[in-house]
């Protein structure tokens, strides 16, 4: 082990790992707005609005992400949008995550008990009240585990956007091994870098269920 | 179980002479109203009036279309034929949502199982209907809640969440979240029914002491006590259809419909 030469890249490796930090923050913002808006999309009685949503999951979900990333990246262009690789990335990321988030919040809506909407009906507030105060805050928990699970996932997928010269933590630990050969130091320590990050989101998890389950234990 | 069919002629006089006593200023009717799922006709052409202040005991085995029918009152089932009048408002089942929200703010319910929210503390399951709808202000929602709490004999609990209350305590939280929206009408959907035997009595309490502070309810029960002590009128429904409609003491003693004899021969034993 050269921990000297983990010493001298370790900036370079953190410069690469707050880039992964964005990418990581910018798909879980995005792809949690966009995944919320599939899943009611899901839940409409229109027939058509409903199809649209489960067909996009369907594609989405049963396609390889590298395979978006290059779709966006290379393919666009020639439809005449062109994207930097960041925004490319973090496109093709949002896209993606999306599709999970779709049906984890399908599900966690879907959870909460039919009486709790009846009541908020029956003392008169609007679909849109009963979205905000009711159905929402009740379906954070059960969303939870799986919500932070994929935002796991995103963290370890945002690597894939190395493929397309995005200079996250992935990149950055390529380009500094093929240099110097030491590939054993360089990717344990962005392993390391990964897990601390992942751990964050895990204790994070643990904290939040503690708080939104105070009035469901005893 | 034979001796009510001899009553027949009296059962009709006695009948006759409760609804000239009755105050005369309806505030739900249906008319003609009924509902089917599919090919299986829950409610058929039922009609029936309340008139303010009344209190009315719906009672038949289950399956009878009465918590159906309470729940046509604030049109959580929309009815497919027939009206519905609550308050002077017309209603035929086909109405916008929108409209929907105005007559529930004014129609009171208290369902079987609770339902109150488990993220809010019992104060803020009394106040969100009054402030969401009602557009009162924090305090103002919370001195008219308090005050309720404190007649369902809860105010001690106002900041506690519903999982650390009993299920008579919750339930009446739940009464208290309804009268909150200060209703014109009360709906009582099996109230006591998810209840421990023990905790029955603190429910029917309030309910009692409400109907004698002359709030017009609507009252899914089994508690045949209850019925017959606190109500004006027992509505017995049987197959989706008012069956018969009596005054609480000529129904238990003399009852005219076959299948209401039947019943109440079977609650008494």
């Amino acid at each position: 082990m050269d921990f000297a030469i983990i010493w001298n890249y370790l900036p370079y490796l953190l410069n690469g790992a707050l880039v992964t930090l964005k990418v990581s923050v910018l798909t879980l913002f995005f792809g949690a707005i966009l995944g919320l808006c599939f899943a009611f999309m899901r839940l409409s009685k229109i027939k058509a609005v409903s199809r649209l949503a489960w067909g996009y999951v369907w594609f989405v979900r049963g396609t390889p992400m590298l395979l978006q990333i290059f779709a966006i990246y290379y393919w666009l262009p020639s439809a005449g949008i062109l994207l930097p690789a960041f925004v490319a990335g973090v496109t093709a990321l949002s896209l993606h995550a999306a599709a999970y988030f779709t049906d984890i919040f399908r599900a966690a809506i879907i959870a909460v008990p039919s009486g709790q909407i009846e009541a908020a009906q029956a003392v008169g507030m609007t679909p849109l009240q009963i979205l905000w105060r009711i159905t929402l805050p009740l379906s954070a928990r059960p969303a939870l585990p799986p919500f932070i699970g994929e935002s796991i996932n995103i963290v370890k997928g945002s690597s894939l956007v190395s493929v397309i010269s995005v200079q996250e933590l992935m990149f950055t630990s390529q380009s500094i091994y093929s240099s110097t050969y030491k590939m054993a130091e360089i990717l344990g320590t962005a392993g390391l870098i990964y897990l601390v990050i992942t751990s964050a989101l895990t204790i994070f998890q643990g904290w939040l269920e503690k708080r939104l389950s105070y009035y469901t234990v005893r | 179980m034979k001796l009510p069919h001899l009553n027949r002629k009296a059962s009709v006089s006695l009948a006759q002479q409760a609804t000239t006593r009755a105050p005369m200023n309806p505030i739900i009717e249906l008319d003609g109203v009924s509902k089917s799922y599919g090919a299986t006709t829950v409610l058929n052409n039922v009609s029936l009036r309340v008139n303010e202040g009344q209190v009315i005991a719906l009672i038949g085995p289950s399956g009878a279309g009465k918590s159906t029918l309470l729940r046509v009152v604030n049109q959580l089932e929309r009815h497919q034929q027939g009206f519905l009048t609550v308050d002077g408002e017309s209603f035929d089942g086909t109405e916008k949502p929108a409209r929907l929200a105005g007559l529930r703010a004014r129609v009171g319910m208290v369902f079987q199982n609770f339902n109150l929210w488990p993220h809010l503390s019992v104060l803020a399951n009394v106040t969100s209907g009054p402030r969401a709808v009602l557009g009162l202000s924090r305090a103002e929602a919370e001195s008219r809640a308090m005050t309720l709490l404190q007649r369902v004999g809860l105010h001690g609990h106002a900041l506690k969440y519903p999982s650390q209350l009993s299920g008579g305590q919750q339930q009446r939280v739940a009464i208290a979240r309804a009268l909150a929206m200060q209703p014109r009408v009360m709906l009582f959907d099996e109230a006591t029914s998810a209840l421990d035997p023990a905790l029955v009595g603190e429910v029917l309490g309030v309910m009692t002491q409400l109907a004698s502070e002359q709030m017009t309810m609507l009252v899914v029960t089994h508690e045949m006590r209850f019925a017959r002590k606190v109500a004006d009128r027992i509505v017995f429904m049987a197959g989706g259809e008012i069956v018969e409609q009596a005054p609480p003491e000529q129904f238990f003693t003399a009852p005219d419909h076959p299948l209401a004899c039947a019943f109440v021969a079977t609650a008494a034993s």
